[in-house]
Parts: C-alpha cells; sequence; structure tokens
C-alpha cells in the first residue's frame, strides 16, 4: 500500500472511532464546547456542566452475566428473558451466574445516554410551568438526575417519556388550550403519574434490592424500594422533580418504607399526597449529588469506633424528616461523662433496639439529635467499637415535643384488657395461646410481669399490674420479634 | 514520508474538529428537537383530545356494556339485577345521562375549528371522529330510551327534556344513520389501533340500521339497503378477515392488538390500568386451598383472588354444539354418544363436554378444565363447586365460569395493572348482521353461506345444508349469534329486535329462570335444574322492556 493510501486510511480510521459512542462519556467535554457557542443552548449548557462534574465523582453497580465454566462474561439481551421465571431459566440453561462491580460514571455512561437527559432538561424546563418555581439545585439535583443513588444509568427517561407520551399530550394540551382538565399543581399529576408507576410492576414483599433498569424491566416485580425506583424515573421522565424518600426503621412500627416525594406548587420537594412518611422516627431522602457528611463530619469524630448507619456513610441521604411528620430537637444528658464524640438514637424495631439517628456529644455529656419525628419510643446509645451500648432509659418523644419517662408506679396497680401484640392486623391475640406480659423497669430492661393464657380470641384481661408503664405483650414459643411496646391509657393499648 | 506528514496532521485536526463536534447532531434519543417538536406540535395535542374522547366514551359505553349479557338467559348475575325482574328505578340514572361525552365533542371540535395551524385533511379526520364517537353515543341512547334531542348540546343541556322536544325514534335514527353515513366518507381508509375508520363506520353503520330496522318497521326496507351495501362494501376491501382463533380475539392483549378482524376494539393499557378496572374482575373466582372447604379438591395451583359476579347459564352451554361421531353438529343431548351414556356408570364430563364448539373451550371454564394453572372440578365437592368455600360464602351457581374475555398468563390482583381488550366492532359480527338482513329478505341461502363462515372457522362446525327451510336457517341462525357474540353486549339487544321483528309481547329467554348443571362428586351423574337464588324466578318481560322508560328521579328533576 502506498503511504498516501495508507494516511488516507488512517484518517478514515480516526473518523469512525472519534465518531463512535462506544468511548462512554468522551464527549461531555465536546457537548460543553458546542453549547457553549449557542446562547439558545443555555439550559444544555447547564446540564452538561453539571454533568460532566457528577460523571467525574459519581460511580455505580454493574452488573454482568458471566459463565460459570469459562469465567467470560456473557452478553443477554433482558428484553427477551421473560420475568424472573425465564431469568432463572436463562441462568440455570446457561449456566451463568451474575457478578457486580462498582464503575466511575464517566466510564460506563453513554453519550446517547447524555444526550438524551440534556436533552430531555431542557425539554423540561420550557414546557413545564411548574419548573419555573424550583431553585437550580431542585432542578438538577432530582430532574436531571441520572439516576437514584448506584444502579447503573440505563434507559428508563425514554422508555418512561414513551409509555406516557399520550398523558403528557393531553396534560399539555390542556394547559396551552386553557381547557382546565389538569390541575396546574404538580403534586396532582404526580398523583396520577404515581397510580401508574405502580400499575407497571406487580408489588412482592420479597425484597429485591437495588437493581438496574433493564433488570426491572425484565422482572416488574418488587417491593417498595424498587416501586419507588420506578416511581421516581416515570415523574423524572415526564418533567417533574422527583426524590426517593426512605425510613430506614420507623420507629413506631418495625421494618421501614420507601416512597416517592415531588415537586410541589411552591417549588420544594414534598411528600405526594397519599405517599407521606408520616408517623416515622426518621426520614431521608437520596440525593443525586453527594452530600458528604459523612465524609466531612461525621468521620473525623468516630475514633476507632464503626459509624453504624450505612444509610449516612454512603454519603447521598439528606434528613428530610420535617417533610413528611412532626419533628422536634431532642437533648439527651447521658449519664456519664464520655470521651465520644457522636451518639446515638435507637428506635424499637423487631425485638431490640436500633441505632436510627446521631448526634453530637457536646460537653461530654449533652447530647443533640436534630429534627426526631414526634410519638415515638426514643432510647439514646454510644458507640462501642463494632457496635453501640444503650445509655440512661428510653422515653417518649411525645406530641407536643417532650420527653416522657416511663416510671412504673406499682403503688397504683390497675388492670388491662389487652388484644394485640402490635399494630399489624394479623396480631390480635388468639384463644389457646400463651403470652408474657412484661414492663420496662429503670435500667431499660424488659421485666417480666405476669404469664397469661389467652382464653377468648383477642381479649386477654390482666389484673393488678403497675400503671404508668411501658410494657410489651409476647406470645410464648415465638421469636419475640414481631411484638411492640405499648402503654396503656383509657383502657386501650397505646402503640409506640 | 516525512513529505506527508503536514498532511497527515492537518487532517487529524481537521477530523478532530469536524467529527460529531456539534450536538445539533441528532442522537436517537426521544428528545431530540424534531422528535419534540413533533410530539407538542398543535396537531399531535389536538389528536391526543380526539384520542381522549375516545377513552371517556367507548370504555364506558361499549367496553363495560358487555355486562347486558346479565340481562339475559346466558349469565347468571350474582348482584342486584334490576333490569331482569323490571324493577326501574334510579338505576338508570348513569345510562342516562351520557351529556359529558356529547360536551366533550362538543368542546374538541370548537378547538380543532378555532386552530387555524392545522391542515384540512386532519381537520376532517377527527370532526368525522367526533362524529362517529357522537353517534355511538346516540345509539347507546337511543337503543335504550328512544327518540332523543339531537341537537340538545346546544339547546336544552340533555336529550330528553323537555319531552316535546324529543325527536321520534325514526328522526333519531335517521339522523345517526345519516352522521355515521358521513363517516363512511370522511373517516381514513385505515385508521390506528383503537381509532375509528371508514369500515367501523360501516360496522357500526351495519349495527344501527339492523336495530332501527326492527324499530322503525316504516323504514326497514330502507334500512336494511344501508346495511346489505355496508356489509358488501366491508367484504369487498378485503382488509379484514376473520381470525381463525377465536380465543386469540379475545384472551390475549397482543393479539387482540394485531387481530385482522377487529374493526374497533377498546384497548386497556396496564400502564393506565389496574385489574379491578377491567371485566376480568368480575369473571375471576375467589378462592384458594386456604379458603377452601375440608375434604374438597383437588388442590388448586392458583390462588384466585378475584371477585366473580358472572357465571354462563346452563342455557347458553346448551348452545354450544356438540360434532357428533357421524361429523354433523347437534345439541349435547341430541348425540349418539349421549343416547348411550347412563347416569352412574360414566363419567358425565365426557358427554357433557367433548367435541364441543370449538368456541366453547374458548368462552367457557367447566368441569374437569384448567384455570390459569388448575385443573378445576365444579362438581360436588370440587374446588370450585358453589360451596367450595368453608367461610359459606357461595362461588358459582351454574357450574361454569367465563373464559372469554379472560387473561390467564398473569394472577388477578385487584390492585396490579394488566392490559385488557375487548372487541366492539369485529368482521364477524358484520357476516352476521349480513346474514340476519338477508334473512329478513328471505334469502335463506345466501344467508346460511355467510353465517357458515363463522360457524366454521370459529366454531369448527361443520357449514350448515344451504336447503334448509328458511324456518330452520333463523334459529340456527340465532343459536349461532348466541355462541358468536357472547358476553359482547349483543344477546340482550337481539332478544329485544327479533321480537320486534316478530311482533312478539314475550321474550321466553328473557322470563325463564337460569338454570345450572349438578354434577355428583364422582362425576359420574348429573342433572339441570333452576337456581334457587333470589330473583331467578322472578325474571320477566313486559313490553316495556323494548324502551326503557326514564328513570323517574330524572323526569322529576327536570319538570
Amino acid at each position: 500500500m502506498r503511504i498516501k493510501d495508507k494516511i488516507s486510511l488512517a484518517l478514515l480510521v480516526i473518523a469512525i472511532t472519534s465518531c463512535s459512542n462506544s468511548r462512554p462519556g468522551s464527549r461531555i467535554d465536546k457537548m460543553v464546547r458546542a453549547y457553549a457557542r449557542k446562547p439558545e443552548d443555555s439550559l444544555k449548557l447547564e446540564a452538561a456542566l453539571f454533568l460532566k462534574e457528577q460523571l467525574n465523582q459519581q460511580c455505580s453497580e454493574r452488573s454482568f452475566f458471566y459463565n460459570e465454566e469459562t469465567g467470560k462474561t456473557v452478553a443477554v439481551n433482558l428484553d427477551t428473558v421473560n420475568g424472573d421465571t425465564g431469568l432463572l431459566d436463562l441462568l440455570l440453561n446457561r449456566k451463568l451466574s451474575v457478578h457486580h462491580e462498582r464503575l466511575p460514571d464517566r466510564e460506563i455512561m453513554s453519550d446517547t445516554l447524555l444526550a438524551t437527559h440534556i436533552d430531555a432538561y431542557g425539554f423540561y424546563i420550557k414546557t413545564w410551568p411548574w419548573n419555573r418555581k424550583a431553585d437550580k439545585q431542585t432542578l438538577l439535583n432530582y430532574l436531571l438526575a441520572y439516576k437514584v443513588y448506584d444502579e447503573e444509568p440505563q434507559g428508563w427517561r425514554t422508555y418512561f417519556f414513551r409509555e406516557e407520551q399520550d398523558f403528557l399530550k393531553k396534560v399539555l394540551a390542556s394547559y396551552r388550550l386553557n381547557l382546565g382538565r389538569y390541575d396546574k399543581n404538580p403534586m396532582t399529576i404526580a398523583s396520577q403519574l404515581m397510580s401508574m408507576a405502580g400499575n407497571w410492576y406487580t408489588y412482592d414483599d420479597a425484597s429485591t434490592g437495588g437493581m438496574a433498569f433493564e433488570m426491572m424491566k425484565c422482572q416488574r416485580k418488587g417491593d417498595c424500594y424498587l416501586g419507588a425506583h420506578i416511581g421516581v424515573y416515570v415523574l423524572r421522565s415526564f418533567g417533574i422533580p422527583a426524590a426517593l424518600d426512605y425510613v430506614p426503621i420507623w420507629g413506631s412500627k418495625n421494618g421501614g418504607h420507601v416512597e416517592v416525594a415531588a415537586l410541589d406548587s411552591n417549588g420544594k420537594i414534598s411528600a405526594i399526597p397519599g405517599h407521606e412518611l408520616a408517623h416515622a422516627a426518621k426520614v431521608f431522602r437520596m440525593s443525586f449529588i453527594p452530600v458528604n457528611l459523612w465524609r466531612d463530619s461525621i468521620k473525623p469524630l468516630m475514633g476507632r469506633d464503626t459509624f453504624l448507619l450505612s444509610n449516612v456513610v454512603h454519603d447521598h441521604s439528606l434528613d428530610v424528616t420535617a417533610v413528611h411528620t412532626n419533628a422536634a430537637d431532642i437533648e439527651v444528658i447521658l449519664p456519664e461523662k464520655t470521651d465520644k464524640k457522636i451518639a446515638y438514637i435507637c428506635v424499637y424495631n423487631y425485638g431490640k433496639w436500633q441505632p436510627v439517628y446521631w448526634g453530637r456529644i457536646a460537653d461530654s455529656n449533652r447530647a443533640c439529635f436534630r429534627q426526631m419525628g414526634k410519638d415515638v419510643l426514643y432510647y439514646a446509645a454510644l458507640p462501642d467499637k463494632d457496635g453501640f451500648r444503650l445509655t440512661g432509659s428510653p422515653f417518649l418523644l411525645d406530641t407536643s415535643g417532650r420527653k416522657i419517662m416511663f416510671i412504673p408506679d406499682k403503688k397504683k396497680a390497675t388492670g388491662m384488657t389487652l388484644s394485640k401484640l402490635n399494630t399489624g392486623s394479623g396480631s390480635w391475640v388468639k384463644k389457646g395461646r400463651s403470652y408474657v406480659l412484661y414492663c420496662m423497669n429503670s435500667t431499660g430492661s424488659w421485666q417480666r410481669l405476669s404469664d397469661l393464657a389467652c382464653i377468648r380470641d383477642s381479649i386477654l384481661t390482666v389484673e393488678n399490674m403497675p400503671s404508668k408503664g411501658l410494657y410489651r405483650l409476647v406470645e410464648k414459643g415465638g421469636k419475640g420479634q414481631l411484638e411492640r411496646p405499648f402503654g396503656y391509657h383509657a383502657n386501650k393499648q397505646i402503640w409506640w | 514520508m516525512f513529505k506527508y506528514f503536514p498532511i497527515l496532521m492537518a487532517g487529524i485536526i481537521f477530523m478532530e474538529f469536524t467529527a460529531c463536534s456539534s450536538p445539533a447532531v441528532p442522537f436517537s434519543n426521544s428528545f431530540n428537537k424534531d422528535s419534540l417538536s413533533l410530539l407538542v406540535s398543535d396537531s399531535a395535542l389536538m389528536d391526543a383530545l380526539v384520542e381522549d374522547a375516545y377513552e371517556k366514551i367507548l370504555p364506558p359505553l361499549y367496553y363495560n356494556a358487555s355486562s347486558t349479557d346479565d340481562r339475559t338467559d346466558n349469565i347468571y348475575f350474582d348482584g342486584p339485577n334490576p333490569v331482569v325482574i323490571e324493577k326501574f328505578d334510579s338505576t338508570y340514572t348513569s345510562e342516562w345521562d351520557q351529556m359529558d361525552k356529547i360536551r366533550q365533542c362538543d368542546e374538541v371540535e370548537r378547538v380543532i375549528g378555532k386552530n387555524s395551524s392545522i391542515g384540512a385533511a386532519s381537520r376532517v379526520y377527527w370532526k368525522a371522529e367526533l362524529l362517529f364517537l357522537k353517534s355511538m353515543v346516540y345509539y347507546y341512547l337511543a337503543q335504550r330510551f328512544g327518540g332523543l334531542i339531537i341537537d340538545s348540546s346546544a339547546t336544552t343541556g340533555n336529550c330528553f327534556y323537555p319531552e316535546q322536544k324529543r325527536s321520534s325514534l325514526s328522526e333519531t335514527y335517521s339522523y345517526i344513520i345519516t352522521s355515521l353515513q358521513r363517516c363512511t366518507v370522511q373517516l381514513p381508509d385505515v385508521a390506528a389501533t383503537g381509532r375509528a375508520s371508514k369500515t367501523a363506520a360501516l360496522a357500526m353503520l351495519m349495527r344501527v340500521a339492523l336495530q332501527a330496522a326492527a324499530y322503525v318497521p316504516e323504514n326497514r326496507g330502507r334500512y336494511l339497503d344501508v346495511l346489505q351495501r355496508s356489509a358488501v362494501a366491508i367484504l369487498g376491501n378485503g382488509k379484514y378477515v376473520l381470525d381463525t382463533s377465536y380465543s386469540n380475539l379475545f384472551n390475549d392483549f397482543d393479539k387482540g392488538l394485531n387481530s385482522r378482524e377487529i374493526v374497533l376494539g377498546v384497548f386497556k393499557r396496564r400502564f393506565n390500568t389496574t385489574f379491578q378496572n377491567t371485566l376480568m374482575q368480575d369473571l375471576v373466582v375467589n378462592q384458594s386451598n386456604e379458603k377452601m372447604r375440608p375434604g374438597y379438591g383437588p388442590p388448586l395451583a392458583d390462588r384466585f383472588d378475584g371477585s366473580s359476579k358472572r357465571y354462563p347459564s346452563q342455557n347458553l352451554v346448551d348452545a354450544y354444539l356438540v360434532i357428533d361421531d357421524d361429523h354433523q353438529a347437534r345439541r349435547w343431548n341430541e348425540t349418539s354418544q349421549y343416547r348411550l351414556y347412563r347416569q352412574g356408570l360414566a363419567y358425565a364430563s365426557a358427554v357433557l363436554y367433548n367435541n364441543r364448539d370449538k368456541r366453547f373451550y374458548a368462552s367457557i371454564v367447566y368441569d374437569s378444565s384448567h384455570y390459569f394453572n388448575s385443573l378445576i372440578l365444579t362438581r360436588d365437592s370440587g374446588n370450585l363447586c358453589t360451596s367450595g368455600r368453608k367461610d359459606g360464602n357461595l362461588i358459582s351457581p351454574t357450574g361454569y365460569y367465563v373464559r372469554k374475555s379472560l387473561y390467564e398468563n398473569r394472577k388477578l390482583w385487584y390492585l396490579d395493572g394488566s392490559d385488557h381488550h375487548l372487541p366492539v366492532l369485529r368482521l364477524g359480527e358484520v357476516y352476521l348482521n349480513y346474514a340476519e338482513a338477508l334473512l329478513l329478505s328471505g334469502k335463506a341461502k345466501e344467508a346460511i353461506l355467510l353465517m357458515n363462515v363463522t360457524r366454521t372457522i370459529h366454531g369448527g362446525l361443520p357449514p350448515i345444508d344451504t336447503n334448509i327451510p328458511l324456518s330452520l336457517a333463523w334459529d340456527i341462525y340465532k343459536n349461532e349469534r348466541r355462541v358468536e357474540m357472547f358476553f359482547e353486549n349483543d344477546r340482550y339487544w337481539s332478544l329485544l329486535r327479533w321480537a320486534k321483528f316478530s311482533a312478539q309481547t314475550s321474550i321466553p329467554e328473557l322470563e325463564k329462570p337460569i338454570d345450572a348443571i349438578n354434577i355428583s362428586a364422582n362425576g359420574k351423574t348429573f342433572n339441570i335444574a333452576v337456581i334457587e337464588r333470589s330473583g331467578n324466578r322472578e325474571r320477566r318481560f313486559s313490553t316495556q322492556r323494548f324502551l326503557l322508560p326514564l328513570p323517574q328521579q330524572v323526569a322529576n328533576t327536570n319538570k
């Protein structure tokens, strides 16, 4: 081949490869330069600059299939797999396993996906009046954001935008033509979209954990965590800023929950009606932009102790308790001075106390916990190597924000009619079963008060118990996890 | 070599600055400029408003209306069913008050009229669609209540009051027919799924003309002529063909969507629909192994969480013919197999359910058949028999469940999303409407050729001899229509129409109590008996059912 031809061939190769989308994130700088040249692309420029910054500081969990025998990576088109049974068949038949690895977003974000998010951002801001009320940070963090937390960025925006197109056109037609068919409040639209999101997947109690969108699309089944991801995707695809808000532990009942919050008519991210996380000890919001609270403010205070709040450690959680429920600050005077710099505040969950939040310790014995949900039982604790040590006594933060201690009054005995073990619908006491009634003593331990045999469904009577206590009714022979603490007032069990 | 270096460098620099440097190069995403400008153009938004009108009109009036079979001997409806016992009270308010739908069409028409940026072709098309939809509303009302105030939205605000402004039934039907005839000219030959086309207008025209021919005898000839010309137009263009699988038409969303038989259908998408908003909610039984009475069985492979209210009657099941040993189609109790059957000696299910019309298997769940993933028994002590629940709540009193229009590939849970569809107009009905018009004209031979199409293709039955007498052809036709159109909002109106054609003042099919089958626990004996449940023996018919009286409370409000 002549040199001239070789040069031509080399140029051709350069031309082809420089146009390829195979080098993820390679064009963001060029996009920024190009958008900067055109004033009409100012929104795109804003989006591109933001994404450039985030690509450089964010990582995602990428899953891939590999053959267990050869160890080689295998490409699987999940669009051709029919649900979780189809997936299981595929794994078994082709001897495949799933492997996860954590990769920088700049290595996995394709240019097409970047362009989609940037173009969509411009469309949303120009099209929907509600976005003009939101501040820039909200729009970038909850509308442009290409993922909720660390799931692999995939094509959810395009997918749901297509699914929503008919609805989008109807809303837009109503707005543009002043037909009054749809409320201008984005919350009203968000509520309708949440119903659609709920229809898209089938609720299943079994926890699915985090997964990328292609896998969600394949399974279309999961718990509230998956449901909230779908909700966020559906709302953001439509053009409504949306966030995933979660309760790691309720405190007022066992377990936790995940929900979706959306932009309200005042330009703030608020609870969607019917999707509030009321009566929670703590509610967090998943911020796309790292908040770095752990890295900058907590880690330096921990010394040799392990910080136990994993949802704070990942540095994407914002405290939004007051958005969902009545909250107040709690100050706890520790019984002894300590050299620890932080304390935990615990709630009762599945039969034990578990840390739900943290607070700084001032003056070696004064722990302050910000914005804790009211009408919840709490118990302070101190870090202790890889665990924690409860300290002081449990208390109720009542609806007025006061701390109420439980001091059982043995002199003033009371009778009680008990009916349930917790707030759940299947928790009624049952005829023929035996129970133990406990009361919390001044050291924070459950003290056995009485053994009880139930002779009538849903009713268990007990006499001469100390009044004003914090009680717990536990079924004998059970795991002792589901039973919740309660008080007794006006002949009723009051649940906490 | 070095002499080429500047060329190479220049080339590289050129490439770097030109190759894909502009993000204005459209990416393959839905948000690029071109896609978005199409999406939010005036034209797209107008189209969305028209689409919205479809959603407001067709599902409530023509999808939910499949439940008019509740009023007939096809279905035992387990719930308040005042029409069948002629308790005409406020029940009809919801059927009577459809003005919001007319107003919505008018509003969209006004919006389209004001928008000057839309091309003439689109304008004509959308206006025709709105006229089609209004005709669907007017027909729904005229079919039930008679003459209407046609220009109601411009004048009185409702279709019935003041009464003196109501047009005669003849004028009303003429108006609807004229409107649909306009649609046949203005609508496009082919339309998107779920939208009206020229063929949809023609098919609707046939349905309206046939009913009008019964109710307005003085114009019968004209209406039947309209019907026959419409039929020829549809069958002549060959765009639609009968589906070879009857179950594909009803029991699978994607197959329904791609069917070449469905001319117009309601297609509800999962994104916007939960099971409880589909017809399936009232068809699927509520039963599970936990809820099953001890000793009943076999164990189910599914947990059924529906709230079934509609059960196919034995009367309907009798209508599905059996292919006998001599390859002739007969009623099940006239077959050679049945003549040899002795109670107590052999399984009843074989003689009752083997070799039936293919539509039987696509439409009915019966003893010893599969339902979702379970083998079900409706016999005594069976897992889905009437008394199969230990809490005492009774399930199917007839011994059958509806399979037609049920998707059995996913468990039904009322809050879960689900697609669902129901044909509103399809070629099968076109054939039968045409056949009926020919029978009315005394052309039995031609009519039989037409009814043989659905009978052989959908039913898998041998064709009917074209030389049978007219009266026999009518009997066979009525049976054919019954099984072909079960649960498609047809039988009630057909029974009224046939009574009108023959000037009957009674309709035994609407008066006779509904029958059930009772099969013994060992499956070897059976009997057929009237269902002894509230209202079943009080079924009645009087001539005021031909056109329902307006609800009294509505009349009082408008006095």
